[in-house]
């Protein structure tokens, strides 16, 4: 019964597919294949936010940093990939990564000796650097609550962009490019590259959908209840054995990893990070969308990730862009503060029992 | 260090100190009275140095920038008038996300309007290269005048909820709001009143400052983290602590000009911020009884 | 046996010392009531057992462990649970998801497991299920489970709460004025139920005001006045002890 019960569960996943699959055939046929790319990007900033949203929606604590967590993801990928260490070749760190296989050697533009690192090996590290710096930052940063808590992400946002503003190993203003392709198995390449927009369209929206199965999974598990009961009421929580701190931390070091993922294969897929991408208005933006696809909703902060992210990489706001958002986070918290669906649509879904699980026993008759 | 060189520093540890101290008492005005932060302070202050820039090409100096103020201090009122006033009960996460989005809104208002070039008052007496002497020390006459103004902004505050009914009642209203609601005191237009002068105070600094200091559309989102990590020095509310907070960290940046590569100066003020925030939340100088007290 | 044994117990506030060495033994399967006039310091003796205070002074062991200002989630997972007097419901979450949080330390499903949703953490969710639903059977709203907690009538979402406490499987169940807000015959509801837990072998310490609820269930009964024990013994010899009588009429 149980395995009946999981799979009619994650039955909401096969429209999406279907979608998805259906979005990319319409592409082809209609000879607008170049929306994929945005569609791609949108994907992994998807990702992103997803992960804020269960932090925001289900742990309660606001973060206005993710983009600093997104930039250490690509700015750290991006460097190793492609910063040579053919002149520190000599060096115990080095000979020992190398020993491990860790390491790719080639030729640059000039065709001097490169040794740089291979994406799989500075995606793990990247992954793991932003996990540490989550736990580290997490501790303290996670007992504060309200402005206090936003001020603090906000400026661990700002120090992360003015690490990458302003150190010549990032790149500068300028930020890293020429970061090569990202084989996940041989065959399969994170890259930009024309000759592998379709697939790499496929591999961004596995990667999505693959993390919205995992959340959903955590949101209803003990897990997830747990972090409910903390919004619901903290005190009754803590009461039931909850701890929260605890909770909020994993949560935190959670979101931050699925900030960094996307930043490694965005990065992979752009072939370069820029120091933008580590903006405040970026963490702002990320929080806007969550906010609009309501808090607690990983399926309205999907939906509204991919339609405004699109948008936005379309140009679709134009010099207004930044704009936009701004007035989208005051128009959504001043009308419809449970975000979007929340209006009367949702409103009429659940009447027609659309978001329903069980249709309600009628019991007034 | 010479001591020309330790006055030079001090003065300019003093001049910024001042402004972010200005800021500061623009966050803990309307703190006080609402419980709210307005992460839109910086912006005012952005506000007034572009308005009395574009103001100075039809009218002397001295009325331009009272007018810009005095559309600034409306601006202020209108926020609170559109955003704030007819929220019943907001949770601190939508004021924050509200407020954000105000500063989002001025902000990209700020750039279209007057583009994204750094501009600039001229100076208030000389010009960049004027100097008067101080201890032996050359410092710009732009300097005193910030300072002065932002001295007199600090007094006359004070008269202003000590001495006055109006300022008494918007003490009164910060201190237990419902029981000045049962006073007679209007709360509604007390909170009005707190947007005003504090888009008003943020202006008038932003104009003394903008000679030194140069006004460019994105100035606010940096003068609102340093003006916040000012209150939280000098705790949140108390704008005694926020004049000292402010030239502390003022004079700090000052003198770590020395020590810190320029391009991490921002991060000082932030470092600052995170230590206090998981140090000493409740500021250098208040209480954590008191800070016990106040929702955060 | 004694299961939970309070030695010197105080709290002070600034100027005001709320409970003022305080000491008791609660014997295991019993139920022990603890009542006193307005601020006589009960809430402040409950919230110091249950790790909302931390003590000024005294010791609370549990089965031989000292628990004083140990934080409340760590004193829940040493098996003791408790109730609201201002019924605490974990909002937008069902009655029954309600409940299963109550599971949350008979359970360990980690972060990992349940994205991964392993076999172990399948099974252990539905046990948590099943436990879940029987406890609401056990309090008669089993038909409230799907039911969002904070849209029930007052009396469920007691009930909800006192599920959720059992949930846990205590061996010590704390409750926070349990027939605060009920009619009389809610409250004698409550008290036939206090009684069922007890005999299913929890030892129940409770904090009222209602009379005729404390003398007709406890199996003893300590009185407090002023943060001080006045007076600790079984409801009949209590309702004839002339300083009791005297804290609670007046002169």
């Amino acid at each position: 019964m149980a395995m009946s019960q999981n799979f009619g569960k994650n039955l909401v996943f096969l429209p999406i597919v279907a979608a998805v699959i259906l979005i990319q055939l319409l592409t082809a046929w209609t000879g607008s294949v170049y929306y994929l790319t945005q569609l791609t990007m949108s994907a992994y900033y998807s990702l992103l936010i997803v992960g804020l949203c269960v932090l925001m929606g289900y742990a309660g604590q606001i973060s206005l940093g993710h983009a600093g967590f997104f930039a250490i993801g690509g700015y750290l990928s991006a460097a190793l990939t492609t910063r040579n260490l053919s002149p520190y070749s000599g060096q115990l760190p080095v000979r020992l990564l190398d020993s491990l296989g860790c390491l790719h050697a080639g030729q640059d533009l000039y065709g001097d000796p490169l040794l740089v690192v291979t994406p799989w090996v500075a995606c793990i590290i990247a992954i793991l650097v932003a996990l540490a710096i989550a736990f580290i930052l997490g501790i303290p940063v996670l007992k504060l609550k309200g402005h206090y808590l936003a001020m603090a992400t906000l400026g661990f946002g700002i120090i992360i962009y003015r690490i990458a503003l302003a150190s010549s190993y990032f790149g500068e203003a300028d930020g890293i490019s020429g970061v090569p392709g990202f084989a996940l198995l041989p065959g399969l390449l994170v890259s930009g590259d024309k000759a592998y927009r379709v697939s790499n369209y496929y591999i961004a929206w596995t990667v999505l959908l693959l993390a919205m199965l995992l959340l959903r999974h955590l949101i209803n598990s003990r897990v997830g209840r747990a972090l409910r009961a903390i919004h619901g009421s903290p005190e009754a929580a803590d009461a039931m054995g909850v701890d929260t701190a605890r909770f909020k931390l994993k949560t935190f070091m959670l979101s931050a990893v699925f900030s960094a993922l996307a930043g490694v294969l965005l990065t992979h897929y752009n072939g370069g990070i820029g120091p933008s991408e580590a903006s405040v208005m970026k963490s702002v933006r990320y929080v806007a969308i969550v906010a609009v696809g309501g808090m607690a909703n990983i399926w309205g902060a999907l939906a509204m990730g991919m339609v405004l992210n699109f948008l936005s990489l379309r140009g679709f706001f134009g010099t207004y862009d930044d704009a936009v958002f701004g007035l989208i986070l005051i128009t959504i918290m001043l009308f419809a503060p449970n975000g979007i669906l929340s209006l009367q649509v949702r409103g009429l879904w659940r009447q027609r029992g659309l978001f329903r699980r069980k249709k309600p026993a009628v019991k007034e008759a | 260090m010479t001591s020309e060189l330790f006055i030079q520093y001090l003065m300019a540890g003093i001049t910024y100190g001042s402004i972010y101290a200005i800021v500061a008492i623009g966050f803990n005005i309307i703190y006080n009275t609402t419980g709210i932060i307005n992460f839109a302070q910086g912006e005012f202050v952005m506000l007034g140095g572009m308005l009395s820039i574009t103001f100075l090409q039809y009218l002397p100096l001295p009325l331009a920038i009272l007018l810009a103020v005095v559309v600034t201090m409306g601006i202020g009122a209108a926020i609170e008038m559109l955003f704030i006033r007819w929220l019943v009960n907001p949770g601190i996460l939508r004021m924050i996300i509200i407020t954000i989005g105000i500063s989002i809104l001025i902000r990209e208002a700020a750039l279209h309007v007057w583009g994204a070039n750094v501009r600039s008052l001229p100076y208030f007496f000389g010009n960049e290269i004027s100097t008067i002497a101080i201890f032996g020390a050359r410092v710009s006459p732009q300097v005193l005048w910030v300072v002065g103004t932002c001295s007199l902004m600090v007094v006359a505050l004070n008269i202003f909820f000590q001495a006055t009914s109006i300022g008494r009642e918007m003490r009164a209203c910060a201190a237990n709001r419902i029981a000045a609601v049962l006073c007679g005191i209007d709360t509604r237009n007390m909170v009005t009143l707190s947007f005003v002068l504090s888009a008003g105070i943020g202006a008038l600094a932003g104009a003394v400052m903008s000679p030194i200091t140069y006004t460019q559309y994105d100035n606010g989102t940096g003068l609102a983290i340093k003006g916040f990590t000012v209150a939280i020095l000098g705790g949140l509310g108390n704008s005694l602590g926020a004049v000292a907070g402010g030239l502390l960290l003022g004079i700090i940046e000052a003198f770590s000009v020395s020590v810190v590569p320029l391009a991490f100066q921002d991060a000082i003020a932030i470092a600052i911020l995170l230590v206090i925030l998981f140090v000493r939340p409740h500021g250098l100088f208040g209480s954590s009884a008191m800070a016990g007290l106040k929702e955060f | 046996m004694t299961i939970l044994q309070v030695q010197g117990l105080s709290k002070r506030f600034g100027g005001l010392q709320a409970v003022d060495g305080v000491s008791f033994p609660l014997r295991q399967g019993t139920i022990k009531a603890v009542i006193g006039p307005n601020g006589a310091g009960k809430t402040t003796l409950f919230n110091l057992i249950a790790g909302m205070l931390t003590p000024t002074a005294g010791e609370i062991t549990y089965q031989g462990k000292a628990i004083q200002g140990l934080p409340p989630f760590r004193v829940a997972a040493q098996g003791i649970a408790r109730t609201f007097q201002n019924i605490k419901m974990f909002a937008g979450m069902t009655a029954l998801e309600n409940v299963m949080v109550g599971r949350h330390v008979q359970s360990k499903a980690g972060f990992l497991a349940s994205m991964l949703r392993t076999s172990g953490c399948r099974a252990e969710e539905r046990a948590i299920h099943k436990k879940s639903l029987e406890l609401l059977d056990f309090l008669g709203i089993a038909d409230c489970a799907e039911t969002l907690a904070t849209n029930l009538a007052f009396g469920q979402q007691r009930a909800v709460e006192m599920a959720r406490a059992l949930a846990l499987e205590p061996t010590l169940l704390l409750l926070d004025e349990p027939a605060a807000g009920l009619n009389i015959y809610e409250t004698a509801e409550i008290a036939r139920l206090i009684v069922r837990i007890r005999d299913l072998g929890v030892t129940v310490l409770l904090v009222e005001h209602d009379m005729s609820l404390v003398m007709d269930i406890s199996d003893e009964i300590v009185v407090l006045s002023f943060g001080r024990k006045i007076a600790e013994d079984i409801p009949t010899v209590i309702q004839r002890d002339p300083e009791v009588i005297k804290v609670y009429l007046g002169e």
